[in-house]
């Protein structure tokens, strides 16, 4: 018995030191920063697209900070991505083969029931869902940074949800 | 013959509404949550302070008759808050209705218009044909009577909005300055006392839910606003009741101790104001989400909220759908590591689990994760290698199950799910306590605990306990397997770098391995697309991650969809070597889970 709770005490050490330890630099903040300010540009500039296409405006703009690989096998998160969402309600019957068209520079590509974007190392796509007629989301994110939860709640500019102009 | 043509009219306009239902419920929220810590300060001012024992003789009554009128004026406006925020809250409720009833208004209105019009269009010039003219009388007709009844629906909608504001301004103004307040409730008993005494004694949530039943309205929402930490985490009284409950001690805490500079802070207010922004940014993530299939935001439900249990690590359980009325229910249960800091992560698997569902044809479910028990975590990370708190664990949620089954009087489909030490607990509570689960899910489990022999002693019945373990998670390799144990025969049998960890550590888990054949539950395919080679720890935390193959599969349980879940072959300990997985040879496949 006495050998069994060694060895698994040894399996959880092993688990616990494949978490990994924090810490952080004002440089991953400072790429956070950035990253936010990159994704909000290219939101703004499909947002204006997707405006002009489908004739609306966007509704219910957020932006937020999420968490993206964890640590090892805990459940605090090790990385986190910014991203932005935004709804356009619209009578267009084909909404995403119009914003096709409109964003060939981006390489669009239909993905199921969405149409997805790349802009360098940032990622996009306008969805439509099958009980929700009328809507089309538009997601914007980018790449996962390296940084530990505990840092992140700690940060100022952390959001979660927090509406966002795309004016 | 004559035939008399009445063109229907063009109906009213219907008028401009932008009230946001939502945020006067906000508001009334914040209110109710206002009410709670003047009710804590009138109580501590009144009670606490005073029955401390630090004070007797003279300077007991010196506090008294000093501090007595500001603990009672405290109670007053804590009552007078409380009348404000039902009020709020009822107009809130009242205004979403109305917003809804006005959308159909608004769509009945257009679509009426464009068919008055058109039949002013074939009245002009107006047929020959007599059988044409019958039926463009009738069109009329009929589009007429639809005006009328739109019209009429519209001087009602009007009427109601205006009932509404009325009700909730003669609410509001009911206590205007502070002189009115102690006018009106300073010494008026609280519903709330005489509903607290009134409790069970006991925990039997069947117990709870007939005295919840029994109080008044104005009881239940007195004790909300009152006893909050009571209410929201009693098993057996309503999910949503409890929520509200948990909305004013969440939001309480992050005003109140949000309000203190942090180098104020003492160690304890420090550990709850970090557990309350972590309950609430997961609270965040669950209501910026939606729905895959109908874009409509989710709504999260706090059912536990107790930030300073276990030493601090903290309760939480918080749900994507209404617990109270979904056809599907699932509770995911996680392991190491985990405490209240763990919400964010642990709501997005459930934010994942419920899109899933959806897209997969769930059309009522709800999925809650919970952190409910005292799991491994910190300092006593070393609890992983004993059973002692998946047993304890267990026993705690077989009282939460047990809550869920006493608050619904109808028969619904209830799924536990548990990964890693989770799944361990999740067995123990189905093997030590038979709550009343249709179906359990173990992910990436080190052991369904040493009480399980086989699938059957969970209590559902084989075919009912799902198992979902990726062949390269080196946690899912911790079980004990076959008739002698890799430990036994020594390390190096298992090829790979890891091998000779994973052969010491095989047969030290905590229990039988639930994905080997011998204990014959229903195995799901669970491989991931960026699967390692070799046995690791990535592979043991994808089980929740969109497009793939768990995820699906855990949808179309957490469903009842068990012709879709799509099986895999069973763990194999043959007698001349290590276990044989026949997983690790298939190609992984990454199907869609939320259409995006």
């Amino acid at each position: 018995m006495t050998a069994r709770i060694l060895a698994a005490t040894a399996a959880a050490l092993t688990i616990m030191l494949a978490g990994g330890c924090g810490g952080v630099s004002d440089q991953t903040y400072t790429e956070l920063e950035h990253q936010r300010d990159d994704v909000l540009a290219w939101a703004r500039e499909l947002s204006a697209v997707a405006s002009t296409t489908l004739a609306t405006s966007p509704e219910d703009a957020t932006e937020a900070y999420d968490g993206v690989a964890q640590k090892g096998t805990s459940d605090n998160y090790k990385s986190y991505k910014y991203d932005v969402q935004a709804d356009f309600v619209t009578e267009h019957q084909e909404p995403l083969d119009a914003l096709h068209d409109e964003l060939e520079e981006f390489s669009p590509t239909f993905s199921s029931n969405s149409l997805r974007l790349s802009h360098g190392d940032l990622t996009a796509f306008f969805q439509i869902y099958p009980k929700g007629p009328g809507k089309v989301g538009m997601f914007v994110e980018g790449p996962a940074i390296e940084i530990d939860q505990e840092d992140m709640s700690d940060w100022d500019g952390f959001v979660v949800g927090e509406p966002v102009d795309l004016a | 013959m004559t035939i008399t043509i009445s063109l229907p009219p063009t109906p009213n306009e219907t008028p401009e509404f932008d009230a946001d239902g939502e945020k006067v419920q906000d508001a009334g929220t914040t209110l109710r949550t206002s009410s709670s810590i003047f009710d804590d300060h009138g109580s501590f001012v009144g009670g606490k302070a005073k029955d401390s024992g630090l004070l007797d003789g003279q300077a007991a009554a010196a506090y008294v008759q000093a501090l007595s009128p500001i603990g009672r004026h405290a109670d007053a406006c804590s009552l007078a808050l409380r009348a404000a925020a039902n009020a709020v809250l009822g107009h809130g409720d009242e205004l979403v209705d109305l917003a809804k009833r006005h959308q159909q208004l608004r769509s009945d209105r257009e679509h009426l218009a464009r068919e008055a019009a058109a039949l002013a269009s074939r009245a002009n010039p107006l047929p020959t044909d007599e059988a044409e003219l019958q039926r463009l009388k009738a069109d009329c007709d009929r589009c007429t009577s639809q005006i009328e009844a739109y019209e009429s629906d519209l001087v009602r909608w009007t009427e109601d909005l205006k009932a509404s504001e009325d009700k909730v301004t003669a609410a509001l103004r009911g206590a205007m300055t502070e002189t009115q307040i102690d006018q009106t409730y300073a010494g008026v008993a609280d519903p709330a006392d005489a509903a607290r005494d009134s409790m069970p004694s006991g925990k039997d949530p069947k117990a709870v839910k007939a005295w919840w039943d029994g109080l008044t309205e104005e009881q239940r929402a007195a004790l909300i606003a009152a006893d909050p930490e009571i209410v929201g985490n009693t098993d057996g009284i309503p999910a949503a009741d409890r929520s509200a409950a948990n909305t004013v001690s969440l939001d309480r805490d992050l005003a109140e101790l949000g309000a203190i500079p942090e180098d104020q802070r003492t160690d304890d207010e420090q550990t709850r104001y970090d557990n309350a922004k972590a309950a609430d940014v997961a609270r965040d993530k669950i209501e910026r989400s939606k729905d895959p299939m109908t874009n409509e935001h989710y709504e999260a439900q706090v059912y536990i909220y107790d930030p300073m249990a276990f030493g601090g690590d903290g309760r939480v359980a918080m749900a994507v759908g209404d617990l109270d009325t979904a056809r599907n229910v699932s509770v995911s249960v996680p392991g190491l590591t985990t405490d209240m800091e763990s919400a964010q992560s642990n709501a997005e698997n459930v934010i994942n689990l419920h899109q899933a569902a959806s897209f997969e044809g769930g059309t009522s479910t709800a999925t809650m994760f919970w952190i409910g028990y005292d799991a491994p975590s910190g300092a006593d990370s070393a609890g992983v290698a004993t059973e002692g708190m998946a047993a304890a664990g267990g026993e705690r949620l077989a009282d939460t199950l047990d809550g869920l089954n006493a608050m619904r009087s109808d028969d619904f489909h209830l799924t536990a799910i548990g990964h890693s030490y989770g799944s361990t607990t999740v067995a123990h509570a189905m093997t030590d306590h038979h709550p009343g689960a249709d179906d359990v899910v173990l992910l990436g489990s080190p052991g369904a605990g040493d009480d399980a022999d086989s699938a059957d002693d969970l209590g559902v019945g084989s075919g009912h306990v799902f198992v979902g373990t990726n062949s390269e998670d080196l946690v899912g390799r911790l079980g004990q397997t076959g008739w002698v144990s890799p430990a036994a025969i020594g390390a190096g049998v298992l090829t790979g770098p890891l091998g000779g960890v994973v052969a010491q550590m095989a047969g030290a888990g905590l229990g039988h391995n639930p994905a080997e054949d011998d204990f014959g539950a229903v195995r799901f395919q669970a491989e991931s697309t960026s699967r390692g080679s070799i046995p690791n720890i990535d592979d043991h935390v994808k089980y929740y991650d969109h497009d793939t193959e768990s995820l699906a599969n855990m949808a179309h349980i957490v469903n009842g969809q068990y012709d879709d879940v799509v099986r895999a072959g069973q763990v194999h300990d043959p007698w001349y070597r290590g276990p044989v997985d026949p997983e690790s040879d298939r190609t992984p496949t990454s199907p869609d889970t939320d259409g995006s």
